[in-house]
């Protein structure tokens, strides 16, 4: 590796590396090393790797800004093939070994970009360029959309499917500390010392947060070394979990936060058992936000320049991963803190060119840098960094008495590298989703945390704390508070070591650095989404007032960094524009997630098979090994017909149809609900839930019930079967199992508690088989000891007793319309039973039929449906007037007097049939007059349920339509103008077959 | 959000169902109002800002209906309460 | 003529015995297992009815458990809080047709005693890291000082709802709805793969 032309910039020790553990991973397909404990950032610093990704919108040269998630710039799509992923921050990649990774948003190269050209004629692609110039024609707009949308986004996804899996969890904490520096360490210290459960999370792979990326000492011995010790004694405690690799990303209501854990993020391939991601759930009784502060940029001509860093990040890739950024650095800054990453840097090698700082006074830090002889200026600003695609010197200039103009007198200092410091913003976003109110705080020119609504206090910097010892001593605090909030009374706050305490010094506010007169060059603000100073000059000066609004204009913080380093800069330049104090303007809305989340982590283990549940007969088996065809019905998966060798799938939907109503055919009908229902006031509560009585209905019988809405509509319809005097089953569909079951349960517990009933589910126990057809008879007397005969078991009767040796009911109603039965046999011996039937039934060719077959012969019966049962139906809609008990009162019964159900217009239930005999009838279809007349075409109703009736040998329909009982045998159009497909249809009775149920009857 | 049930306590709102208002109270003769009265009976509903007692069952828990005082701006929740208890707190 | 015993649990055939999941040197973190031909009766009353609760006493042989989310246990039979009014009683006798006829037996007819023997599948989840596979699961406070053995939760796992009965500190029961019982089968293994576990043979009991 000590080839001369690659300049070296690793330090040949420290930092929190392992030099003896090289990796070798590929960007932009050239072979590269670093080491473990590096991030992509540092490994391609160390290799002298700048320029990393082209920019959003003018396509600019882009390097690496920061160290950490706040990162605008360094971002690339990570991996290849089905685990390709766009769009990550290089600062937040650990190496492993054979990483690839590429740049984005660049063609051919990110060295050569064709795209770039757009930079040069930015200024016509000014804020709003989209609004402003696609509007017209309109027509075109389709076209546009495709140009703009090839030519903005950020990377690709994969295209295949995920290959890893991801992982969720559920937890309960005393105290969840975010953040693990030193605020966050002794937060959870302090905490955890009281007994009470902690939880300490931090996005980074190790512990320490700042103190990982700086020079500082603890207790005189290296700050990471007390680090070290806090965090094995918490790990050492049973009630402590310690989450490293977590971002907390969302604070919602209760004290729910949620936190994406990268468990195999930094594996070569989460391949194997471990997950790759993993969300975790959190409700957490007290919260201690230690989330540190951002440093800021300073918005000077050509700010984005790779090799324009910010400050504290310089130092970071030296103290953590021994990598220089550059040899000969000019900082740039407003404040203190950059004085101390100066000594830093210069201590370790990166000669400090110049320190050019706004402010006009050389303040106490400063001084003990000037007395090392490095050179300082003081009221002096870059106000433009000089390079093409790396940073290769800076125009400073003094600055007015004011502070607003350049006074002339320009010097240019040539650097490899310009660190800027604009001060430190608090990491105030998990405060405020948690609804806390911020407050502006004029000496540190940024938002600190005022008031807070959830159970949460802040420590540290994010709360506008500098100094070490204060953030640590802030830290003890918080971490003791929070413990005696969630109960731990006699919690104290712990002392705190010995520590450094620097804090910024006086900042001098520059939020635009003055331009010489007629200069082009842009300012950036928010380096992610391109967004200059002379966006957010031409929205001011267009009109815009509100933040938010000029935040959507000009697309300022709206990138996936969320303007972590953009936020403050932008108000504060609108502020200007505007004339008013920032505070004045207010600040956006923080909104979760803190860091952009996968999709794949949020779906976690619920995706595929598993996207929801499927419920399975106790005979799904069996349908399974006969080849059956499913298909789903809610959650359920159902057989919709069973193909035999060399039959299409509507023969054997047919061959089923007509096997029924010439033999004996088998349906798995067990998804249907099943209530039971006991108590003394049984038979009252189904009365008052029905509109016909139940009151009267003799033990072993059956009877139909529809059921009302109390707003009058038709909510379900099903059987009801009365197996001793206060004992009843009830039947629903298969859809309304579960709201049947809730809406029982709200009118006992809510509207008519003093009934004596209880309601239990009583789906799963039942496995349900209809066997139907003119031998069902025959078949069921071969296998039960239940008098099958017509006269001892009439049509709506229900007898107990034992079927294919194990105790079961059968109930004698029928879907079909044909003599038929529904046997009901506790679930585990549902397969047992269904095989048995097929044996004994062989020689009557008993076979088995699916949901398709079911569906023709309900709508030949003129049986309704879901389609039908829409909740805009009325009981009369549907032919049930006749049903209505005028001797009770029942639920929706007053609702029937709405003068909107009595007028004679309603929709009601007709069959359909097609006129010539051969068109089938377009499924959802409009029934029409005149398809052809003047538009809008009056619309009489529409088609709810239709098939190809192999009884009718013709294409049959039900429908819904106005004053449909009056218009049998009219002639009317179905018409489905979206399919382009209409049929002239004939109205008529919806009974199809054996209108006068004999066959049921027989 | 944690919702206490009365019985299992503190549950997770993804076990919840909420199930309307709960100063509503179905009249105990409908047929004896006017379509007025059952029009607001059955459609009208207070959208107030703060406070309001609502029903809720836990659905996927003991499926018991219970009341709550639930704060709709801050979704603080001041009290729960078995169908035939009374709400305490809240309103301030 | 059939053994009427001879029940078919819902995950007959898609139950393999053996270890599976990450490698963990005979110690696999999660152990798993379906029990089979459980009596499973639900009992609704009113918990203020002495008749009732003299009923019930006398049946099983223990006190109504009014706690919420509490548990009583006769010998082998134990008496499981789902709701205010309402328990779930469960023995290992095979024929539920008993223990149904018992309670129906001892109670008046305000009661309400209804089999449901064959609506749940009760899979065992047992080992060092049971409880984990819990937390991924279900949004419950899974802490071993919280969920003690003879607590009994119903919640939501895996979009289904799931009755959790700890057993001791590691053993935990889990009552699935039977038509959702391979789902959750399924998703169990998933979960416990990173821990490596062991499928055993079918619990009779
Ligand atoms: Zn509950």
């Amino acid at each position: 590796m000590n080839n001369p032309q690659i300049p070296q910039y690793r330090l040949p020790e420290g930092g929190r590396i392992d030099r003896s553990r090289p990796l070798s991973f590929s960007f932009n397909g050239r072979a590269y090393v670093g080491y473990q404990g590096d991030t992509l950032a540092s490994a391609l610093l160390a290799n002298g790797v700048h320029l990393i990704a082209r920019s959003f919108k003018y396509h600019r040269p882009r390097g690496i800004m920061s160290a950490g998630s706040e990162e605008p710039c360094a971002m690339v799509t990570m991996r290849q093939g089905s685990r390709i992923e766009p769009n990550i921050r290089a600062t937040q990649i650990e190496l492993y070994e054979g990483l690839v990774a590429n740049s984005q948003n660049c063609w051919p190269s990110v060295n050569f970009d064709l795209q770039a050209i757009i930079n040069k004629v930015s200024r016509f692609l000014p804020s709003g360029f989209y609004y402003k110039t696609f509007k017209w024609p309109k027509f075109l707009w389709m076209s546009y959309e495709k140009v703009i949308r090839h030519a903005a986004g950020m990377g690709k996804v994969a295209t295949l499917p995920d290959p890893d899996h991801y992982d969720h969890m559920h937890a309960y904490c005393d105290v969840l500390v975010v953040g693990g520096g030193p605020a966050g360490l002794m937060a959870a210290k302090s905490a955890a010392a009281s007994g009470a459960r902690v939880m300490l999370a931090d996005e980074q792979a190790e512990f320490g947060g700042t103190l990982c990326g700086r020079a500082e000492k603890i207790s005189n011995k290296p700050a990471m070394d007390w680090v070290a010790r806090v965090r094995d004694e918490l790990a050492a405690r049973p009630d402590v979990t310690l989450l490293p690799r977590t971002v907390v990303a969302s604070y919602y209501d209760h004290n729910m936060l949620v936190l994406n854990q990268r468990t195999g993020e930094h594996l070569p391939t989460a391949e194997g058992f471990t997950p790759r991601q993993r969300i975790w759930k959190v409700w957490a009784k007290q919260v201690v936000l230690a989330t540190g502060a951002i440093e800021r940029p300073l918005v000077f001509g050509n700010n984005d320049l790779p090799g324009v860093m910010l400050t504290g990040a310089v130092q970071t890739y030296i103290s953590q991963y021994g990598v220089l950024a550059g040899k000969n650095a000019v900082i740039f800054t407003n404040n203190d803190s950059a004085y101390d990453a100066a000594a830093h840097m210069h201590d370790n090698g990166i000669k400090i060119a110049a320190i050019i700082d706004n402010r006009k006074q050389t303040s106490p830090a400063a001084q003990k840098l000037s007395d090392r002889g490095i050179l300082i200026f003081n009221n002096h600003v870059v106000y433009q960094a000089v390079g093409s695609k790396h940073v290769r010197g800076v125009n400073i200039s003094p600055l007015n008495e004011n502070g607003d103009k350049l006074s002339g007198g320009n010097i240019k200092i040539d650097c490899d590298l310009l660190c800027m410091s604009g001060g430190w913003t608090p990491s105030v976003h998990l405060f405020s989703q948690a609804r806390g109110k911020l407050r502006w705080h004029e000496t540190l020119t940024t938002f600190i945390p005022e008031k807070s609504f959830q159970q949460e206090r802040s420590a540290g910097s994010c709360k506008g704390v500098w100094g070490l010892s204060d953030c640590l001593k802030g830290g003890a605090k918080a971490g003791a508070e929070a413990a005696k909030a969630a109960g731990f009374t006699k919690t104290r706050a712990l002392k705190t070591p010995a520590a450094s305490n620097h804090d910024m010094g006086d900042i001098r506010a520059l939020w635009r650095v003055p331009q010489p007169p007629r200069s082009q060059t842009k300012r950036f603000i928010d380096f992610q989404d391109d967004v200059a100073t002379s966006d957010i000059e031409l929205a001011a000066r267009e009109g815009y007032r509100s933040v938010e609004l000029t935040k959507r204009y000009t697309t300022l913080g709206m990138g996936t960094d969320q303007g972590k380093t953009s936020n403050i800069n932008g108000l504060a330049v609108l502020s200007e524009e505007l004339g008013k104090h920032i505070p004045e303007v207010g600040l956006t809305t923080f909104r979760p997630p803190y860091t952009a989340q996968t999709l794949g982590a949020i779906s976690g283990p619920e995706r595929g098979g598993h996207f929801a549940p499927t419920r399975r007969s106790p005979v799904h088996d069996w349908h399974v090994s006969t080849g059956a065809s499913f298909m789903p019905a809610g959650l359920w998966m159902r057989p919709a017909y069973y193909q035999q060798p060399g039959e299409t799938m509507w023969d054997a939907i047919y061959r089923e149809t007509k096997h029924v109503r010439s033999h004996v055919g088998l349906v798995d009908v067990s998804s249907l609900g099943k209530i039971d229902l006991q108590g003394k006031d049984s038979a009252e509560f189904l009365n008052r839930c029905y509109i016909n009585g139940f009151a009267k209905l003799p033990v072993g019988k059956c009877r139909y019930g529809v059921m009302l809405r109390d707003d009058g509509m038709v909510f379900d319809d099903g059987t009801v079967s009365r197996l001793a005097e206060n004992h009843f089953m009830m039947t629903t569909t298969t859809a309304k199992a579960g709201p049947v079951l809730q809406y029982l349960e709200y009118l006992l517990d809510v509207v008519w508690p003093e009934l004596d009933v209880h309601v239990v589910s009583a789906t799963e126990q039942w496995c349900a088989i209809a066997v139907a057809g003119p031998k069902s008879r025959e078949l069921l007397s071969r296998i039960t000891d239940i008098d099958m005969s017509n006269e001892a078991f009439e049509f709506m009767g229900v007898r107990q007793g034992n079927i294919c040796d194990v105790p079961g009911r059968i109930y004698r109603i029928s879907f079909s319309g044909e003599l038929a039965y529904e046997i009901g046999v506790p679930s585990d011996w549902g397969l047992h039973v269904w095989e048995s039937l097929m044996t004994a039934g062989k020689d009557l060719k008993v076979s088995p039929y699916g949901l398709e077959a079911m569906s023709i012969l309900r709508i030949e019966k003129g049986h309704i449906v879901g389609a039908e049962l829409n909740g805009r139906t009325t009981a009369d809609d549907l032919g049930f007037a006749a049903m209505i008990s005028t001797r009770k009162p029942f639920m929706g019964q007053r609702s029937l007097r709405k003068p909107a159900l009595l007028e004679g217009e309603r929709k009601q239930l007709v069959g359909l049939i097609s006129l010539d005999g051969k068109t089938p009838i377009p499924r959802g279809a409009q029934i029409v007059v005149n398809p052809d007349g003047p538009t809008p075409v009056a619309m009489l109703g529409e088609v709810t349920s239709n098939c190809y009736s192999p009884h009718v040998e013709n294409h049959i329909g039900l429908a819904i339509v106005k004053r449909g009982r009056q218009r049998i045998d009219e002639i009317l159009w179905a018409t489905s103008p979206l399919t382009k497909q209409r049929v002239r249809v004939k109205l008529c009775s919806p009974h199809f077959i054996d209108p006068q149920g004999e066959r049921l009857r027989g | 959000m944690l919702i206490k049930c009365p019985w299992c306590g503190d549950r997770s709102l993804a076990e919840f169902s909420y199930q309307g208002d709960a100063t509503i109270i179905r009249p105990s003769d409908p047929l004896s109002l006017s379509d007025n009265q059952w029009n607001e009976y059955l459609n009208l509903r207070n959208n107030p800002k703060g406070w309001h007692d609502e029903i809720w069952q836990h659905l996927n828990g003991c499926r018991k209906h219970f009341k709550a005082r639930r704060n709709v701006v801050t979704h603080e929740i001041a009290d729960t309460k078995p169908m035939d208890g009374s709400l305490q707190g809240g309103r301030s | 003529m059939v053994d009427i015993t001879e029940r078919r649990s819902a995950l007959e055939s898609h139950y393999t015995a053996g270890t599976f999941g990450a490698e963990c040197n005979g110690h696999p973190g999660v152990m798993l297992a379906v029990r089979r031909n459980l009596s499973i009766v639900h009992v609704a009353g009113k918990p203020d009815d002495q008749t009732f609760i003299n009923a019930i006493k006398s049946a099983c042989g223990c006190d109504i458990p009014f706690e919420p989310g509490s548990v009583s246990v006769a010998g082998s039979l134990s008496l499981i809080w789902l709701a205010a009014d309402r328990w779930m009683a469960v023995s290992a006798e095979p024929d539920p047709g008993i223990l149904e006829a018992t309670l129906r037996r001892a109670c008046d007819d305000t009661v309400a005693v209804i089999d449901a023997s064959h609506a749940s599948t009760v899979l065992r989840l047992s080992g060092p890291q049971a409880r984990t596979v819990l937390m991924k699961g279900a949004p419950l406070d899974f802490h071993a000082r919280t969920f003690t053995p003879g607590r009994v939760a119903t919640t939501m796992i895996s979009q289904c709802t799931v009755t959790l009965v700890c057993i001791d500190q590691d053993t935990f029961d889990l009552y699935v709805f039977r038509s959702f019982a391979q789902h959750m089968w399924e998703w169990l293994r998933d979960a416990s793969e990173e821990f490596g576990y062991e499928v055993s043979d079918i619990l009779s009991g």
